[in-house]
């Protein structure tokens, strides 16, 4: 639904190029708008910046578009779209290799609890019940089905992204979708440098990750809930509950490098899983070589296999085990 | 007296070269100094609805974002009352360093910060 209200916003902040200097030619461009249900900032820096400025903005306007859609209907009135089709393959894909704690076919759950809306509400049990039995274990569908793609969405543009980039003269960018990033390229001095943010709200960063070129996601309760009767309701939902998940991690960044094939949607993915898998699970995660994890739990512990990761002196945090 | 005279620089050289220094170093960073707070800049979709000097303590509302209220403090700008459901934007709390980002999705609302200290962050994740 929000996705509509934004288009506009998009359409407008695409036009709203603000020119920079790189170097001694004026070769950076920056955009920043409404995407996703979150404010999000790109800036490149190449020749021809402006219109793969332009190029980016319109992809993301069309996927911001599709996935927003789903909020608002079945499955069997969505438009053909190989953005659906690709996000539930490689969903299959991830959910065989990794686990099947996230699952596309959430939506009518997603829609009963809308906690990411103006007016969230805890269902009633039988409500919950009744909404568990449209997710499809194994990810297929049917017509009446509600699909949500919020799991990986900014994952799978992150990707979209990339591939566009690859197609442009950009010596380097930073695309930043809020939880979801893609830094692109390589800075002529010295690595991208990416802040993440402390899950104790207002407390600045939790640390700085110092990559290349890389896909980094993030996933954590702190933002996005809401309290009801002193409780309080994450946005990341338990498929087998109905509930809001239990875990005790507080925030999970997932690192890939920029070359991995779907690299963006993988990094969304894993870190919804390992936050919800919690600590108990985190050394499997921490042994796979294909990815970095940088975890927070809620006792100020930070577990991490990231090299380019510095833990930020004032963030409260100190190295767990 | 012939002796002084011969100096290459004299007392009063020194005093006049010892102040253009000091004035030059001045020039370097009473700006720093002055600018060191920032700006908050708030954002309703892609325009620039107003710039708030992060040392000027107070309470703001505009009306472009109905029921909001930005409250600056410390040198931090932080979002104390909100018309949204989910109140995304006052639990991020408060913020002074150029990077960071309070967004109010519902009242299309942005606040970034804008510092002469530049930012070398290229993403900040939340």
């Amino acid at each position: 639904m929000a996705g509509f209200r934004f288009t506009k916003i998009i359409a407008a902040s695409s036009a709203v190029l603000v020119m920079g200097s790189c170097g001694v030619t004026d070769r950076t461009a920056e955009v920043s708008g409404f995407f996703f249900d979150t404010y999000s900032h790109i800036n490149a820096c190449g020749s021809n910046c402006e219109n793969t400025m332009k190029a980016l903005t319109q992809k993301f306007t069309e996927l911001d578009t599709a996935f927003s859609l789903c909020y608002t209907t079945t499955a069997r009135l969505l438009p053909d779209d190989e953005a659906y089709t690709e996000c539930l393959d490689q969903c299959r894909i991830l959910s065989d290799k990794y686990g099947d704690d996230i699952n596309l076919t959430c939506g009518e759950l997603t829609a009963l609890w809308g906690i990411s809306t103006d007016t969230p509400k805890v269902p009633t049990e039988k409500e919950i019940l009744e909404a568990l039995t449209s997710i499809s274990c194994d990810g297929s569908y049917s017509e009446t089905t509600m699909l949500d793609f919020g799991a990986v969405a900014k994952g799978y543009a992150c990707d979209k992204a990339y591939e566009l980039l690859k197609t442009t003269d950009t010596e380097y960018a930073a695309v930043s979708l809020g939880s979801s990033s893609l830094l692109y390229g390589a800075k002529p001095n010295g690595k991208f440098r990416t802040g993440i943010t402390n899950p104790d709200n207002g407390k600045g960063y939790l640390g700085i990750i110092e990559t290349d070129a890389a896909f980094i996601s993030t996933s954590g309760g702190y933002e996005r809930f809401f309290e009801a009767d002193g409780k309080r309701y994450s946005h990341i939902l338990d498929m087998d509950t109905g509930y809001p998940v239990e875990t005790d991690l507080t925030s999970v960044t997932v690192v890939i490098p920029a070359e991995t094939a779907d690299g963006g949607i993988m990094s969304d993915f894993l870190s919804t899983l390992i936050y919800i898998q919690g600590t108990s699970q985190l050394d499997k995660w921490l042994a796979y070589d294909e990815f970095e994890v940088i975890a927070a739990d809620g006792d100020g512990n930070v577990y991490t296999d990231c090299e380019g990761f510095t833990l930020d002196k004032d963030s409260g945090y100190s190295y767990g085990k | 007296m012939e002796n002084k005279e011969r100096k290459v620089i004299n007392k009063r050289d020194t005093i006049i070269i010892v102040l253009i220094i000091i004035s030059a170093l001045a020039c370097l960073f009473i700006p720093k100094l002055t600018d060191r707070g920032g700006y908050a800049v708030l954002k309703c979709g892609d325009e620039v609805a107003a710039r708030l000097a992060l040392d000027q303590s107070g309470d703001y509302t505009f009306p472009e974002f109905e029921g909001m209220v930005f409250t600056v403090a410390d040198g931090a700008i932080s979002v104390t009352e909100s018309s949204c459901g989910d109140h995304t934007c006052i639990r991020t709390g408060a913020i002074s360093r150029s990077g960071e980002v309070i967004v109010c999705v519902p009242n299309k609302a942005a606040v970034t910060i804008e510092s002469k200290e530049q930012s070398d962050l290229d993403v900040v994740l939340k």
